[in-house]
């Protein structure tokens, strides 16, 4: 065993000598095939390498754009959350604003009130606002937004006060058609919901000549209410009965101006302001008085 | 301290119920109705503590229930009373674990705890009989979907701490 590996040695060595020692033609030769031999192994080996390079890299590349990720989901999470609190506020502020402006022009003292409570019962369309007797609110005042009346007050406590809203069928309002100039009794409907509309105008003159969204406005009269104060729009005509067709007058369905179910800010109107300042709200035109001759003839 | 926590927690489902009634409903109001959340407890209540129990659960609820409506004090009163002394009178002839029990009897409790509401809040006057019913029957149905609900979210939440809400229909004679 050991001369076989002797042998083996020597012969070696000798081949390697021989290797040295040959003309460079052919040395070129042999070394350009062994070369050739190798070459893919090498080639195999720096791809490998390679490969293993870009792997890390990658790994590494990765890894920093994980944390990078993590950092601007972060980063996004809270623009987003500071753009909806910025959006939220100049949504407040606009409001705010055009709340103040609408205060100002008003011909009324008004009080801001937030609506802190909605009645829990189907029964009774009430909303409960953050102002009461130590504000100066007393029962019987007209509450109103920017877009148009709201209701009255119907309780008062030391610092809360609860609205009815007209809405509800206990809420009867002195109501006035601008454009045809008639009168009417404006009261709730949210409990029958008769005609789809959340108010009946009652009373109005079965002549009347009304058009769909026809204002509806306060008329004054009664004294709880204001003159000139947007109630709603016509939706439509409560069809009479056959029985009903004799009958003095006819009924209105009214869509509220306000959106009752989603008020959150709102004016108490609590007396008229000072001589001097200007008034805001739409100037209701002279009563016109309803002279049978004025009146058109019955179709 | 078991025998407390389930009334407790009762209590503290009912002001919740009541907080969600004043705000959510208003806002989110299906099949065009605001959601009556408390007549369903009620009968949960009923069939949940015994009679003395409910009776005091289902006046605080009412009086916590008038006290931010417009309605006259108490106006909620009598009809949830009512409800309630029915409902635990009348326990041991339900079989509690079954669905159509929990549905009709919140049904039913929806229905007459609203039919009394609408005669004790005075608009009988304003607004007929007629035209309040489809109304009443659309809420009375929610109300034994609630009820439905309820039973099945309150006892998993009462057996999930040990409790067992259901023990009257087992000691029941």
């Amino acid at each position: 065993m050991r001369k076989r590996s002797l042998l083996a040695a020597a012969g070696l060595l000798v081949i390697l000598l021989v290797i040295i020692r040959l003309q460079v033609p052919f040395a070129l030769r042999v070394k350009d095939a062994l070369s050739e031999g190798f070459l893919p192994f090498i080639e195999f080996s720096t791809r490998f390498q390679g490969s293993l390079q870009e792997l890390s890299q990658r790994t590494k590349r990765y890894t920093r754009l994980q944390v990078e990720n993590t950092d601007l989901r972060r980063q996004l999470s809270e623009l987003s959350s500071r753009v909806a609190e910025a959006s939220e506020l100049e949504r407040e502020n606009r409001n705010f604003r055009a709340m103040l402006d609408f205060k100002n022009r008003s011909e009324f003292k008004l009080i801001p009130a937030r609506v802190i409570e909605r009645d829990p019962s189907n029964w009774w369309s009430s909303v409960l606002v953050d102002r009461g007797a130590s504000d100066g609110v007393t029962r019987e005042l007209p509450v109103l937004t920017m877009d148009g009346l709201v209701g009255k007050v119907i309780e008062v406590m030391q610092n809360n006060a609860r609205v009815l809203l007209i809405i509800d069928e206990n809420c009867k309002v002195s109501g006035w058609l601008k454009e045809s100039g008639y009168y009417g009794i404006v009261q709730g409907n949210v409990l029958s919901g008769r005609g789809g509309a959340q108010c009946r105008m009652l009373f109005v003159d079965r002549f009347a000549q009304l058009q769909p969204n026809d204002k509806v406005y306060t008329s004054g009269l009664g004294g709880v209410f204001p003159k000139g104060i947007l109630i709603g729009n016509v939706t439509s005509v409560a069809p009479a009965g056959d029985s009903r067709k004799a009958a003095l007058y006819q009924s209105l369905y009214v869509t509220p101006a306000v959106d009752l179910a989603r008020i959150d800010e709102v004016f108490i109107g609590v007396g008229a302001k000072p001589q001097g300042t200007p008034a805001a709200l739409p100037a209701a035109p002279p009563v016109r008085p309803r002279l049978r001759s004025q009146r058109p003839s019955a179709p | 301290m078991n025998r407390l926590l389930i009334p407790f927690s009762l209590v503290a489902v009912a002001i919740l119920l009541v907080a969600l009634q004043c705000t959510v409903t208003w806002r989110w109001s299906p099949w065009g109705v605001r959601l009556e959340l408390l007549p369903p407890l009620l009968v949960y209540m009923a069939f949940t503590v015994n009679l003395p129990t409910a009776f005091f659960l289902g006046a605080f609820s009412a009086l916590l229930y008038d006290s931010l409506s417009a309605g006259a004090m108490g106006a909620s009163v009598i009809p949830y009373l009512v409800n309630v002394t029915l409902f635990s009178a009348l326990r041991p002839i339900f079989f509690r674990s079954r669905l159509s029990t929990r549905f009709f009897n919140g049904v039913i409790a929806g229905f007459f705890t609203l039919l009394l509401q609408w005669l004790f809040s005075g608009k009988a006057v304003a607004v007929p009989f007629g035209a309040v019913l489809p109304k009443i029957l659309r809420l009375a149905t929610l109300c034994g979907l609630l009820s439905v609900a309820y039973f099945l979210v309150l006892d998993a939440a009462f057996r999930a701490s040990g409790l067992n809400p259901g023990r009257f229909e087992e000691d029941a004679p």
